[in-house]
């Protein structure tokens, strides 16, 4: 036979051989390496890529929008799809509002991946121009980029976002979470040729938008502190300071001023030193504005009365060896506890304070707060240094009831005296208002921790009597109002310097609540290091003073001194409490006038103008008039004077 | 024993077809050559259906129509009658591949196609059936329980002339499957072990030679990625790792018809020709292979049972050649895609989507059928 079974079987046998090698080695790979080979499909089928939600707004008290995020196009590449480097980066350097240079461009094409930033978020102009050169491989993608309308005003409370739109610091940080939305995902496969196949991405995957978030600050008195605190440090020739404004029952924080401050659109051009949330996170010898506290715990422990009298030895007391004297070389004598705390006598104020004693002493500044975090929801804060007893010193529980040898936060400070001034409870600072979705429905308001009393109203009321005192014939009458009675306490500490005090920097403060019988406001005022002047009572009283004029009459607080009337027109305030204008036709020139320069850029801008400006102040007149058009140009020319001029077209009529 | 001359005096019509053909038919066969057609056709549906591509099935349905009645022709024409003329087809298809090298046009710069109408077909597919017959015939009247020096070498003409015309085409992938016929002759007419022992010394010496002497680079960028799979991910062993993946992707079950992503995003290359059975992989799993090399192997056992029972020697050359096509084709093609053996353009047989392949497949299995059908000397 030809085909024997011999030769058959050599067949089969070869046949079969051949078989199980091929089974074999298709169970390698379809069973044993099955997993590795479905990720290596994968690895090169499919893209995740992120869907952006769009960063909720930060909002005033009354709804002003203090941090939003508007479209922007950014610009990226997909460099495996280019083929000429040179000339496709030659073309897009020819656009001049990237700001890139051919090199910088063809720096970026090199990557090996398939995307590569060219320039995040880029004006429609320049998104458009680089769409018309239809390079292939450079492709445009809407963005958004997060923009502070109001500039530098509360800066250091709503920090800034990084170019992902991620809160870095600040309310942007501390309401992430609602803000920050959550990213949708997308899987992309992508065919062999580098062609986008399928795009997935919807339901549970999309983008969730995030929500609003309205703070209890407001724009106005924040305008108002930050200018009042930028003036007085101008005027004592001081770097930095800030400035508290707080309501005193809630402890809602209606302004938070920090100098220097930066704009957080540009954040980057600001040094770290102006990021800084002062208030929060700067620690500084309270001085006698702590006089309260030691106050506070001498009545508490029964070892004070108002109209006690103290021994305050003609200007000096010598504790252990050390000789301290009262501030300004004063020499009193006998004074009541009133007196002593209206002239910040230091003897008197140290006699209360060893009266208490250490261990009561150190109870009831904690309970004040002092030591730890106040709990306010901003990012950062300091707790401050507070030392127990046992590793006080001699001379510790002495210089401690006049503010020394311990370190506070100013808002420490402004929430301990919030406690006298609210009858004895101590409440939690906070900024949050609510959080509120786009349709402007509440999806969360702030809930309070409880409050704890601190102090007996009895004695609150005590101590606030002593505290109007101070106002009314003590180191605080510049602080007083015309309108409104003021309770508040000045200080001056000196700042240590090489373990020892320096004998001409200080730090002025002063803190003090108005209207005093029925508080709306706690205010503190510090300014570090002034150079012309040094105390509390001339450099941050007039400041205080300032302030909470203008918040009262914003505020509408009617006049609490018999025979005063509410009268609402500070000039700066005329142009900030404007009713809205009358609605223009879109697209037309909005009316700027009377707004100041800042604000006034800010609305031309939003409402896609470019202006350009001369002069100083506030706007008196515009060209193109309100309601006209601006032409091609879109620009709008501004006159400023130092003085806003009342607008005819009834805006003004209250 | 009759003469089937005799039996073929009623006229050569009636010995075409007789009234109980198929019934006598290997059902078998011709069976699990259907079911692998039809397997085929919704693998290159899947294959092409998105895209480009759309318009391959349709033409495949064509061929396999085409292929189909081939094979019954094939089948029903008595085999004696075809290596009565297999001298003449022969030449006729050594003309045509001179023809082509002369006149034809370059596809892929090789010219081994032949333009009709719409459809293109190579003739040197053709060229394999007409050089089988000529093998057959050869061994028609040979006896003889070793291979004479005269019948290697006239062994050697009939395979080494239509080889040497398409080498210089140049499309070495055909001119190698022409091997296993050259083989199986050679292994069926018997050879002393002397030349065995020569015939690897002579296999030794030629390797370097054809190494250095005629292999291009191209092939010798596929032996070396053969070996090293890894050294070249994106070129020529690109097409492995493709295939690979697809495979091992599809892991134990499968993705499901239409759902090979491989197949789809145009990862896998030739996904409906050459590397059609990486697309069975992919989308059908390690079952889904089982089940094709099992009928494979079914369709190759049946194959060589009626080579073993053919009635005359010529009858069992022309099987056993032509199951060495589906042999060879099978091992080099599946071990391909499996990445046991280097990436050569040959096609899975009555599967990947090209014309002239399927239509030799198709007419193979008709002749193999044909001497099944007439492995009893009274047939009609």
């Amino acid at each position: 036979m030809t085909l024997s079974r011999k030769r058959l079987l050599m067949v089969s046998a070869f046949l079969v051989a051949w078989a199980i090698v091929v089974v074999a080695r298709l169970a390698q790979v379809q069973i044993l390496r099955h997993d590795d080979y479905v990720a290596k499909a994968a690895r090169q089928q499919e893209r995740t890529i992120e869907l952006a939600p769009v960063r909720g707004s930060i909002l005033d008290a009354r709804g002003r929008i203090l941090a939003e995020s508007v479209p922007a196009s950014s610009i990226y590449a997909d460099p495996q799809a280019i083929t000429d480097r040179r000339a496709t980066a030659k073309k897009l350097a020819a656009i001049k509002a990237l700001g890139l240079t051919r090199a910088q461009i063809e720096q970026k094409l090199k990557s090996d991946s398939e995307f590569a930033w060219i320039s995040r978020q880029v004006d429609d102009e320049v998104a458009a121009e680089v769409r018309k050169l239809d390079l292939a491989g450079i492709y445009a993608l809407e963005e958004h980029v997060r923009a502070y309308p109001k500039g530098s005003l509360a800066a250091s409370v709503l920090g800034f976002v990084n170019v992902d739109g991620e809160g870095l610091s600040g309310a942007e940080l501390a309401f992430e979470e609602s803000l920050g939305g959550r990213a949708g995902k997308v899987t992309v496969l992508r065919d062999a040729r580098r062609g986008v196949y399928l795009v997935g991405g919807e339901g549970k995957n999309a983008p969730v938008d995030g929500v609003s978030v309205e703070l209890t600050i407001d724009e106005v008195i924040q305008y108002i502190a930050e200018t009042e605190l930028r003036s007085a440090l101008a005027s004592s020739r001081a770097e930095s300071g800030s400035v508290v404004v707080m309501d005193p029952t809630s402890g809602a924080i209606l302004a938070l001023a920090s100098l220097p401050d930066f704009d957080p659109n540009r954040f980057r051009d600001f040094s770290k030193n102006a990021w800084r949330n002062r208030a929060i996170q700067d620690l500084y010898e309270p001085g006698s504005t702590f006089k309260i506290i030691t106050g506070a715990a001498g009545l508490e422990e029964g070892r004070v009365t108002p109209s006690q009298v103290i021994d305050c030895e003609q200007g000096s007391i010598e504790i252990s060896g050390t000789r301290i004297r009262e501030h300004g070389g004063h020499q009193y004598g006998y004074l009541t506890f009133e007196d002593v705390m209206a002239h910040s006598s230091n003897v008197g104020s140290i006699k209360v304070g060893l009266a208490v004693g250490p261990e009561a002493f150190y109870r009831r500044v904690t309970s004040f707060g002092f030591g730890s975090k106040s709990g306010v929801d901003l990012p950062g804060e300091a707790s401050g240094i507070l030392r127990s007893p046992k590793k006080w010193s001699a001379l510790s529980n002495a210089v401690l009831s006049i503010g020394q040898e311990i370190a506070v936060t100013p808002l420490q400070i402004a929430r301990a005296t919030a406690a006298i001034a609210n009858g004895g409870m101590l409440v939690t600072p906070h900024v949050l208002s609510r959080v509120v979705d786009r349709e402007g429905n509440v999806v969360k308001d702030y809930a309070p921790p409880a409050a704890t009393r601190v102090i007996s109203e009895k004695n609150a009321a005590v101590l606030n009597e002593i505290l109007k005192g101070v106002v009314s014939n003590g180191t605080g009458k510049r602080a007083a109002l015309e309108d409104h009675q003021v309770a508040g306490k000045t200080g001056t500490a000196q700042k240590a310097e090489h373990g020892r005090y320096s004998p001409d920097k200080t730090i002025a403060s002063f803190v003090g609540y108005v209207p005093a019988d029925r508080p709306r406001l706690v205010i503190l005022v510090v300014v570090d290091e002034p150079t012309i002047g040094q105390y509390g009572g001339e450099i941050a009283a007039p400041a205080f003073k300032r302030i909470a004029e203008a918040t009262l009459r914003y505020l509408r607080v009617e006049p609490s001194i018999p025979g005063r009337n509410l009268d609402v027109d500070p000039p700066y305030l005329r142009a900030r409490s404007k009713p809205p204008a009358p609605a223009l036709p879109a697209g037309s020139v909005p009316d700027l006038r009377g707004l100041d320069a800042r604000d006034a850029i800010a609305a031309a801008t939003a409402a896609g103008f470019r202006v350009r400006t001369s002069g100083e102040g506030f706007v008196s007149t515009q060209s193109p008039e309100p309601g006209g058009a601006a032409g091609d140009a879109k620009l709008v020319r501004l006159t400023l004077a130092p003085e806003p001029r009342p607008v005819a077209d009834g805006g003004e009529g209250r | 024993m009759i003469d089937y001359r005799e039996a073929s005096s009623t006229g050569p019509i009636s010995r075409l077809v007789s009234s109980r053909t198929l019934s006598r038919l290997d059902l078998n066969l011709l069976g699990t050559a259907l079911v692998i057609a039809a397997i085929g056709c919704v693998l290159v549906y899947s294959a092409t259906a998105e895209g480009r591509d759309a318009q391959l099935f349709g033409r495949q349905l064509v061929w396999m129509a085409v292929g189909i009645v081939a094979m019954l022709i094939f089948t029903f024409i008595d085999y004696r009658l075809l290596l009565d003329i297999a001298l003449p087809l022969w030449i006729v298809g050594l003309l045509l591949l001179g023809w082509l090298l002369v006149w034809g046009q370059e596809t892929a710069k090789v010219k081994s196609w032949i333009h009709v109408g719409g459809f293109q077909f190579q003739p040197s597919e053709f060229v394999k059936i007409f050089t089988v017959l000529l093998v057959a015939k050869h061994f028609e009247n040979n006896k003889e329980p070793y291979l004479t020096l005269r019948s290697l070498l006239m062994l050697s003409g009939i395979v080494g002339f239509p080889v040497a015309m398409i080498v210089v085409q140049p499309d070495f992938g055909t001119a190698a499957t022409f091997v296993p016929v050259a083989f199986a002759a050679v292994f069926l007419g018997g050879i002393r072990p002397r030349f065995w022992i020569i015939a690897i010394i002579i296999a030794l010496l030629a390797a370097p030679v054809i190494w250095f002497g005629f292999l291009q680079p191209y092939q010798k960028e596929r032996v070396m990625n053969f070996v090293d799979p890894e050294r070249d991910p994106l070129d020529s062993g690109y097409q492995v790792r493709q295939s690979k993946i697809a495979i091992g992707s599809g892991g134990i079950t499968g993705k499901g018809f239409r759902e090979g992503t491989q197949a789809k995003l145009e990862y896998l290359p030739a996904r409906h020709t050459d590397f059609i059975f990486a697309v069975l992989g992919e989308e059908w799993g390690f079952v889904g292979v089982l089940v094709m090399l099992t009928l494979y192997l079914f369709f190759i056992t049946s194959a060589l049972r009626i080579a073993k029972a053919a009635r005359d020697r010529a009858g069992t050359f022309l099987a056993a050649c032509l199951t060495s096509f589906f042999i060879f084709h099978i091992l080099i093609n599946v071990g391909m895609q499996v990445g046991l053996l280097p990436t050569t353009g040959i096609p899975l047989p009555l599967v990947s989507y090209g014309g002239s392949s399927m239509l030799m497949f198709f007419i193979a299995t008709g002749l193999i059928l044909n001497v099944d059908y007439r492995k009893f000397v009274n047939v009609d």
